[in-house]
């Protein structure tokens, strides 16, 4: 039973799936602009696009495009987990797969995966222009960078949603409207919609228990040209320590949820 | 030396809570008893029907022994391993189907759908493609070009056939199958009792089949377990079945005219006398054990009262004849 396998499966699947539903890659490449539109429009609301320069040393559109891109990275990652269990209740595919051997936390790494893989290209096309044009030539690098990054964010939050995940549904059959709930949630402790650097001490400290939280305050450092090279490889310290922490603990709670319906049986549709 | 059950269940029972809603918080819990006392055993080499009507507890039972369901009392063994507590060593061993229409992505054809589950469970890559050709042509999907198809253009028969070709990747030594005929259309039906007959008989397999259709059980199975309402009630081959119940053969004469004599008939024959009249012929029917011995009288009778008789049939008992006396009995 080798991770090769299980990956290369999910990574077929889902390619297969995805190049047979055309309006998705569609909406793949024009989400992060969308969404950064939308950022800018409430930006205005509030209180124009230089006077968000001002306060917090970084342009709006910068802010707001990393922030779009950031949060699809994060949010595909963990979606792609969270969501699974419900397609597959629906598709009648659940009970075989909990009736595989398959080791769960290589299953679901390879799950996350092969959505974040696109997610580099789309980080590159969209990045690259904005960040030249602010930063200068090295904007590219720091393009190549925040991608990494970003792509890393996503993977880290592959226990995170195992445990949300295996949560929910312990709940309710229908976990995934828990799991709407606990998807903004998740976003605002994960501190993609401000500058983390201007939270209180006790939450920024508190939110890092989930690992990616830590990749996007490095992110937002580096937007504002102010990382140093300490600080960098702390955070990115604590991002693989809960990582590596939470992986098992995301493992007993999809263990725990299978266990609940094995007793239960598995709805069928 | 004793033959050991590659199958074996010992008391099975599962009740199901589920919540009767009242109202927006309101509710109780109600526990349907699916199982109450399930018990058998099945050997390397046989087909054995589950056979009973909807609800009966038969996909509750498929679902223990494929370490999909734990129960809440009894135990269950395949190859001797406890499907509890040893359910890795049970999966690597067994194939399950459980509908026939569902249980794959439908943007995969049929193809993909098999090796993604061929790797899920743990084939090596370097076999997975060569075994899932194979299974494609053992089920005929290769045969109707429908391998390369996308599974949500398949038709029902393609489905049941995909379902059953899953169940086989593992070359497993149990199958179990939950209804896998269930709606098809015949030939499909046919090629999926033929091929179940085959892993059983020509590759030694031990296949548990579960059916709501006496025919199809008559003719698939090498032994039958009639369950009803979560309690096996009798079990045996088709013919050791319908012996059980003493081959009350029913016997049909088919006359013209009116006999009358009823009276005297239901002397001989006793009161499970029928009497059917359409386009002027009458049909008398009764069941007897030995209907050898009354036969004659019977016919004395009628021929004395100017019957003229067109036709008489004495008919073996059918599984549907068993399967009334036990659940009229249960
Ligand atoms: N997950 C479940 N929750 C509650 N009741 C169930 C569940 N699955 C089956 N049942 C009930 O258990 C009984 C047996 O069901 P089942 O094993 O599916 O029978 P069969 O397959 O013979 O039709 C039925 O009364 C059915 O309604
Ligand atoms: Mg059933």
């Amino acid at each position: 039973m080798g991770l090769r396998e299980i990956l290369w499966a999910e990574w077929v699947a889902f390619y297969k799936d995805l190049t047979r539903r055309k309006s998705l890659i569609v909406s793949f490449i024009v989400y992060p602009y969308i969404l950064t539109l939308l950022f800018i429009i409430m930006g205005l609301a509030v209180g124009g696009l230089t006077s968000f320069g001002q306060r917090f040393h970084v342009s709006a559109i910068t802010f707001f495009l990393t922030m779009s891109y950031l949060m699809l990275t994060l949010l595909i990652g963990a979606d792609m987990i969270m969501q699974r269990p419900s397609s597959d209740m629906w598709a009648g595919t659940l009970p075989y797969i909990l009736a595989s051997p398959a080791p769960r936390v290589l299953r679901y790494l390879a799950v996350a995966l092969p959505m974040l893989a696109p997610f580099i290209v789309q980080g590159i096309v969209c990045l690259t222009p904005v960040y030249v044009y602010y930063y200068g030539v090295e904007g590219s690098v720091l393009a190549l960078l925040v991608v990494f990054l970003s792509v890393l964010a996503g993977l880290f939050m592959v226990p995170i949603a195992m445990v949300i995940m295996g949560l929910a549904y312990m709940v309710s059959e229908e976990g995934w409207r828990i799991i709407n709930i606990a998807r903004p949630l998740l976003l605002i402790l994960l501190g993609v919609y401000y500058p983390r650097y201007l939270l209180p001490l006790v939450f920024r400290v508190a939110t890092m228990i989930i690992p990616s939280s830590s990749l996007v305050e490095i992110i937002q450092y580096m937007l504002i040209n102010n990382l140093t090279m300490s600080l960098a490889s702390v955070l990115l310290g604590i991002a693989t320590a809960s990582f590596i922490l939470l992986l098992p603990i995301g493992s007993k709670t999809v263990a725990r949820w299978e266990e609940g319906l094995r007793f239960k049986g598995v709805k069928e549709y | 030396m004793p033959r050991s059950p590659s199958v074996e269940a010992i008391g099975l029972i599962k009740r199901y809570k589920t919540k009767e809603r009242k109202g927006l918080f309101k509710g109780r819990t109600i526990v349907i008893e699916a199982l109450k006392g399930v018990s058998f055993k099945i050997y390397p080499g046989e087909v054995v029907g589950l056979l009973g009507p909807n609800g009966a507890g038969k996909t509750t039972t498929i679902k223990i022994i494929s370490t999909l369901l734990i129960p809440d009392e009894g135990e269950a063994y395949v190859k001797g391993y406890d499907v509890v507590t040893e359910a890795d060593m049970v999966r690597k061993n067994i194939g399950v189907m459980l509908t026939v229409e569902k249980g794959f992505y439908n943007k995969l054809t049929g193809r993909e759908n098999l090796e993604y589950f061929a790797a899920l469970y743990g084939l090596s890559s370097n076999i997975i493609k060569k075994r899932v050709q194979e299974v494609l042509e053992i089920v005929g999907l290769e045969e109707l070009g429908a391998s390369d198809r996308l599974f949500e253009e398949y038709s029902l028969g393609m489905k049941a056939r995909l379902n059953l070709a899953r169940a086989l990747l593992r070359d497993p030594d149990v199958v179990l199958l939950d209804e896998p005929t269930l709606g098809l259309d015949p030939p499909s039906a046919r090629k999926i009792r033929d091929l179940v007959k085959g892993l059983a008989h020509r590759e030694g397999k031990t296949v548990l089949y579960t059916t709501h259709n006496m025919f199809e059980a008559e003719i698939v199975c090498d032994r039958i377990i009639l369950i009803n309402k979560g309690i096996t009630v009798a079990e045996g081959t088709p013919d050791e079945l319908k012996d059980k119940i003493m081959a009350f053969r029913t016997v049909k004469i088919m006359v013209k005219g009116e006999p009358y004599r009823y009276d005297k008939l239901k002397e001989i024959v006793g009161i499970d006398l029928e009497i059917r009249k359409e386009n002027g012929l009458t049909t008398i029917m009764f069941k007897a054990r030995k209907p050898e011995e009354l036969i004659g009288d019977v016919i004395r009778v009628l021929v004395s009262n100017g019957a003229d008789i067109v036709k008489l049939t004495v008919e073996e008992p059918t599984l549907e004849d068993v399967f009334v006396y036990y659940s009229g009995k249960g």
